[in-house]
């Protein structure tokens, strides 16, 4: 037990300068973009004029008088606190919107994970089954495009066909519960063509080993031995690369939630960077480092439940 | 073995193919592609326009045509730039180790932890539209991949004897590094740099899209397809067009990566069992 929570602390620790250095990343990003953000809250429009002092007051009230290291500090310090500061342009409070928007990127992530999840190990499987027949091959070129097409253009035409030409589902918004499907879709398809060629050669490669040519000379059929035996094994790397695509797709949606005019994290962070208001900018970097972070955590906490020597503390015998 | 499979055949025939249309683009298209004619908008196929014109009646033929050019050098000299930077890195990492390796290993993991499009997009955004800026973006996105994969070589190849060997005649480190390790990872970073062309090919397109990158009235796949997303339905051709030159440029550089990482692998085999 003691080697187990070890062997977490341990991997926390690691994790830790990482953090710090994705919080100074997120600050940096805002802290060297071109452009005064105190001329943007004074003169919004672009036609406003201000005197020197109350420039110098707004500066100041901002906070961006004193040097950058203090900025920082002083960011870090709000929060703890649980405040990342207002918009510039609608002055609401960022955590508040972050708070809305999280629950709707993170229904479409596991949404397309679903998808993900059932197409890409499915067929992995397939795959993997069929070995280098028709239908392995045929699969294998599907995962081949599908890995090559862009988001954005799958998003559009997606859109043009099920939404303007048929009108089987909304072109935009979440009104509707089906709103989701369309750019879970989109997310999915490149992520399916992954985690199949990942799928099929985790098990191909399991397949080779001992342990399944005892199962098959006790009599168990190929199939069934890669179902029951080979598949759990060659999980690993399917589960890494799934955790991490679903930390990719909390945050970087961006473009697919713009295009269906999904109110989530992603289409929140195009609009700011669009507008220059880097206090968002800022929170929504941090947002996504931390959600890798915390992917990293989970996924190092999945391997112990996978894999009995980690959860041994290999290191210890 | 066959030296070339039939997939590997049919990506390089359709890689060949873009790349010669996009060469001589200024020789086989038709049209100016940056010349309107209003009075010509969004026309379907025609003798005089082969795939239509646009919004403001430029010829898509044209358009698509030149469309890869500034695309295609982009995505190349953005993975050119992250593989050198993550090359060096890389080699210094895993042969020296310590404190150098720690810093740099720590900050690979601070690049990987960030989404690629949420890094992206905030690099490109905050420094201000354009190219500079897209290349700034895409190369801090993908060095770390290629910094960490040649770290964990330079750490294997390190331990072999022939390592122990130089070292045994007196050559120095920086001379058994460059000279004598790094041509050994001639094969890996092809293969790297081959995958990682593919995936910016599309971040190129994505951000040129967004507005981020290459602008308007460039004649360039994202830009176009951003142009014409309102058209779809009237005109899908001027989104499927450009769409499907993205697609069949990322389909044949990623075939021709899994191509040559088979190759490799097969010819590592061979080494290995004689």
């Amino acid at each position: 037990m003691w080697t187990f929570i070890r062997y977490i602390l341990k991997k926390i620790a690691l994790l830790v300068p990482v953090l710090v250095g994705i919080s100074v990343m997120a600050f940096a990003l805002g802290a060297m973009s071109p452009g005064d953000p105190v001329d943007q809250v004074l003169n919004p429009n672009g036609n406003e004029s201000y005197t020197r002092e109350e420039y110098d007051q707004m500066s100041a009230r901002m906070g961006l008088d004193k040097p950058v290291h203090i900025q920082y500090i002083n960011w870090l310090g709000n929060l703890s606190r649980g405040d990342l500061g207002r918009s510039f342009f609608t002055n609401k409070s960022i955590v508040e919107q972050l708070a809305r928007r999280i629950p709707i990127s993170a229904r479409l992530a596991g949404l397309s994970m679903i998808v993900t999840v059932v197409l890409g190990v499915g067929g992995g499987v397939a795959m993997a089954v069929w070995k280098d027949r028709f239908l392995d091959h045929l699969l294998g070129a599907c995962s081949a495009v599908a890995l090559s097409v862009p988001g954005f253009w799958t998003a559009i035409v997606l859109m043009g066909l099920f939404a303007e030409k048929w009108k089987l589902l909304p072109t935009s918004g979440i009104v509707s519960g089906t709103g989701y499907l369309l750019p879970a879709v989109t997310l999915a398809i490149p992520s399916t063509g992954t985690c199949a060629r990942l799928t099929r050669n985790a098990i191909l490669d399991e397949v080779g080993r001992q342990y399944v040519t005892v199962a098959v000379s006790k009599g168990l059929s190929r199939r069934q031995t890669i179902v029951f035996h080979a598949f759990g094994n060659g999980l690993i790397p399917v589960v890494t690369y799934l955790g991490t695509h679903m930390a990719g797709i909390l945050g970087g949606a961006s473009i697919v939630e713009t295009i269906f005019a999904i109110p989530g994290i992603g289409s929140y962070a195009i609009s700011a960077v669009q507008s220059k208001d880097y206090y968002v900018v800022q929170a929504y970097v941090l947002f996504s480092g931390l959600v890798y972070v915390a992917v990293n955590i989970l996924l190092d906490l999945l391997y112990m439940a996978i894999n009995p020597r980690i959860r041994r503390g290999e290191a210890g015998q | 073995m066959k030296l070339m499979t039939v997939k590997m055949k049919a990506a390089l025939v359709i890689l060949g193919g873009i790349l010669l249309a996009s060469a001589l683009a200024p020789l086989i298209a038709p049209w100016d592609p940056l010349a309107s004619d209003l009075a010509r908008a969004l026309e379907g196929p025609s003798g005089e326009h082969l795939l239509g014109t646009d919004n403001i009646g430029r010829d898509l033929l044209s358009r698509v045509l030149y469309g890869g050019r500034q695309s295609i050098l982009l995505a190349l000299a953005a993975t050119a730039l992250s593989m050198a930077l993550g090359f060096v890195l890389g080699l210094f990492a895993g042969y020296f180790q310590g404190g150098a390796d720690m810093v740099i290993t720590t900050a690979s993991n601070i690049f990987q932890g960030l989404p690629g499009m949420t890094l992206m997009i905030a690099v490109a955004g905050l420094m201000g539209q354009g190219v500079k800026s897209m290349l700034l973006a895409i190369v801090l996105n993908s060095w770390a991949g290629f910094s960490r994969i040649v770290r964990g070589e330079v750490m294997r190849l390190k331990r072999e004897s022939f390592v122990d060997g130089l070292k045994t005649v007196g050559a120095g480190n920086f001379r058994i590094l460059f000279l004598h390790i790094a041509p050994n990872l001639f094969g890996t970073l092809c293969v790297m740099f081959a995958t990682r062309v593919a995936g910016n090919v599309i971040a190129v397109a994505s951000m040129s899209f967004l507005g981020l990158g290459l602008q308007p009235p460039a004649p360039d796949w994202g830009v176009m397809i951003n142009d014409a997303r309102q058209y779809f339905r009237h005109r899908p051709l001027l989104v499927l067009a450009p769409g499907l030159c993205v697609v069949l440029l990322s389909l044949s550089v990623n075939l021709a990566a899994d191509g040559l990482r088979d190759w490799m692998d097969t010819r590592g085999e061979n080494a290995d069992s004689m």
